[in-house]
């Protein structure tokens, strides 16, 4: 772990962890040094070796010193530096259409392995039939990557960044870099059943045969056919997904888990049902949609979500971005309790959550962080806020009241 | 690198390579074209991704570097500057370096700015990017001029705090529940 400083202000802690470098004038990473302090002076940070630093090199030059003189009130007048109008989003889905129209790379591997689905069924049917099996399936799914399973238990390992096409079952599949297309292989061929699963630390896309699109979270399996029936179009669900449902008001689109169904005419929401939790969340995003246990149905409208326990239904107000985070491959937690922060990190590191010791009951966090960050370095950040702290042993996470310690 | 890593190596740069590509260009869409290209190139040949963050940024602004003067040598347009860099392509040219140094500076500060709570957020892109004025920027947003003024000097003096951290990965704050 490196070294971490801390500050408090207003009740906000910032932190940051990053060796310091010396570097020589000719060195290429000189620039981004000079930039660095030009960074820490304006946020008024500097060290005087750094001061120092600094004005000599804008002594160096007049090209310097003007350079300086231009972006030293950035925070003062920003209206005079007119520098933000590179939009990323856009590049980026720019980025995205051209790479699926040039990429070649064919860099899929496809296995039969009788072996593999053999374990693969004997960990599915344990997490069906025992409640907290959350350590085992992840074991399975880490060392497996994102897998489609045909109807004979047939199992293709999809890498993330291939561009290439292939049947399976009366499937066809096209994967391209982040997105599967799923139809049909033969026209009027029979319906049969396929599984998408996404690893711990991954998401995955999903193009359904009607269009419908459905986003994997970590952790989450998906089961589809290569052609929906006539009648209707249903799939059923494991853990957490967000899907934009293709309009066809004549086919309603059924989601199945266990206990609890969403009915669908054409709609975007994200639905959360792992199976070791036990409540199910069910969040609109637009559209409208009917969720139904056993016992009871609600109609859902836009920015609503809601949380199903057992039988009962309970409606609330969604907050979309944070629900939609990891989509993104963000965390958003937006005055979260502890536990609900840790049955993510549940979800996406594979880790299996224990409590020791009393915890203070009315702590809310708030967290915004890029999802890639390593488990141990996102504890230490959680424990700096002075609500808990944690012990890793392999697959678990201990959390223990506050001990002053920011990580272990 | 997979996808993601890319995905996030890619928002964290594109800004700032486009920025220092337009100051050696002085043509805003080419020099977006020309960072596209050099971020398609890298990620489809696998060259200059590695896990070093400090050598992917030399990379990425060295790619942007080359491709630029390229283009410049390619096209008919002939300047002063032209000359000069072709000579010193292997150096460190300080007009270049200096190039580097704002888009990074700039790098700091928008990534300072995309880290402030939305409406301070909105307040404070709007005055950068489009250069306007309070009382603009209070009709765009259906808001009053003072509240923009207040929301403006909120974010910058919160931007003065997130600049100090430039690496830091988590903004966190700390709630009581609310009754």
């Amino acid at each position: 772990m490196p070294l971490f400083r801390q500050k408090q202000n207003d009740g906000v802690l910032f932190i940051r962890a990053r060796p310091k470098k010396l570097l020589m004038m000719n060195d290429e990473h000189f620039p981004f040094h000079i930039g660095n302090l030009i960074s820490k002076e304006l946020a008024g940070e500097i060290t005087e070796a750094e001061q120092a630093e600094l004005q000599s090199w804008i002594a160096e030059r007049t090209a310097n010193a003007e350079l300086f003189d231009r972006v030293k009130t950035i925070l003062e007048e920003p209206e005079n530096h007119p520098f933000g109008e590179f939009d990323p989003e856009e590049g980026w889905q720019d980025l995205m259409k051209r790479s699926r129209q040039r990429s070649k790379l064919r860099t899929i591997i496809v296995r039969v392995a009788v072996a593999a689905s053999l374990l693969g069924a004997v960990v599915w049917l344990a997490t069906l039939q025992n409640g907290n099996k959350l350590p085992q399936q992840v074991i399975a799914n880490k060392k497996r990557g994102i897998v489609l399973t045909g109807p004979q238990g047939e199992e293709v390992v999809i890498n993330n960044n291939a561009d290439t096409t292939f049947r399976i079952g009366n499937g066809h599949v096209n994967v391209q870099p982040g997105l599967l297309s799923f139809g049909d292989n033969t026209k009027d061929a029979a319906i049969e059943q396929f599984t998408l699963r996404v690893p711990v630390e991954n998401r995955y896309q999903l193009r359904l045969p009607d269009g419908s699109q459905l986003w994997l979270n970590a952790g989450s399996t998906v089961r589809f056919p290569n052609r929906f029936a006539a009648n209707e179009r249903r799939i059923s669900i494991q853990g957490e997904a967000y899907l934009e449902v293709a309009q066809e008001s004549a086919h309603p689109f059924v989601v199945e888990t266990a206990g609890m169904n969403v009915t669908v005419l054409g709609t975007a929401f994200n639905i959360r049902v792992y199976e070791d939790v036990n409540t199910k969340k069910v969040s609109l995003l637009s559209g409208s949609v009917k969720v139904s246990t056993d016992a009871k149905q609600v109609m859902l409208k836009p920015g609503q979500e809601v949380v199903s326990a057992g039988n009962t239904l309970q409606v609330a107000v969604a907050d979309m971005e944070a629900t939609l985070a990891w989509k993104d491959g963000l965390f958003i937690f937006r005055s979260e309790s502890l536990p609900s922060i840790m049955e993510d990190i549940a979800h996406w590191y594979g880790v299996n959550v224990l409590y020791q010791g009393q915890l203070p009951a009315d702590n809310r966090l708030s967290v915004k962080t890029e999802r890639n960050i390593p488990l141990n370095q996102l504890l230490s950040m959680l424990s700096a806020t002075g609500s808990a702290s944690f012990k890793v042993e392999g697959d678990k996470v201990i959390v223990l009241p506050y001990n002053g310690k920011i990580s272990q | 690198m997979d996808q993601d890593t890319f995905e996030q190596l890619y928002r964290k740069y594109y800004q700032s390579l486009c920025f220092f590509a337009r100051r050696l260009l002085n043509d805003t869409d080419v020099a977006k074209e020309l960072v596209q290209d050099v971020f398609l190139k890298s990620w489809q040949k696998k060259e200059g991704l590695e896990n070093d963050p400090d050598r992917v940024r030399a990379f990425l602004y060295q790619s942007v570097k080359n491709a630029s003067l390229n283009y410049l040598r390619d096209t008919t347009r002939r300047n002063s500057l032209e000359t000069q860099w072709a000579s010193t392509q292997e150096e460190i040219d300080p007009d270049i370096s200096n190039a580097i140094i704002e888009a990074e500076v700039y790098r700091d500060v928008l990534h300072a700015v995309s880290r402030l709570p939305d409406e301070c957020r909105k307040v404070i892109e709007l005055s950068m990017n489009g250069s306007k004025t309070s009382e603009e920027i209070a009709e765009l947003l259906g808001i009053s001029a003072s509240t923009v003024r207040n929301q403006k000097r909120r974010g910058l003096q919160l931007m003065r705090q997130l600049l100090n951290f430039q690496s830091f990965l988590v903004f966190l704050s700390m709630f009581k529940q609310h009754p």
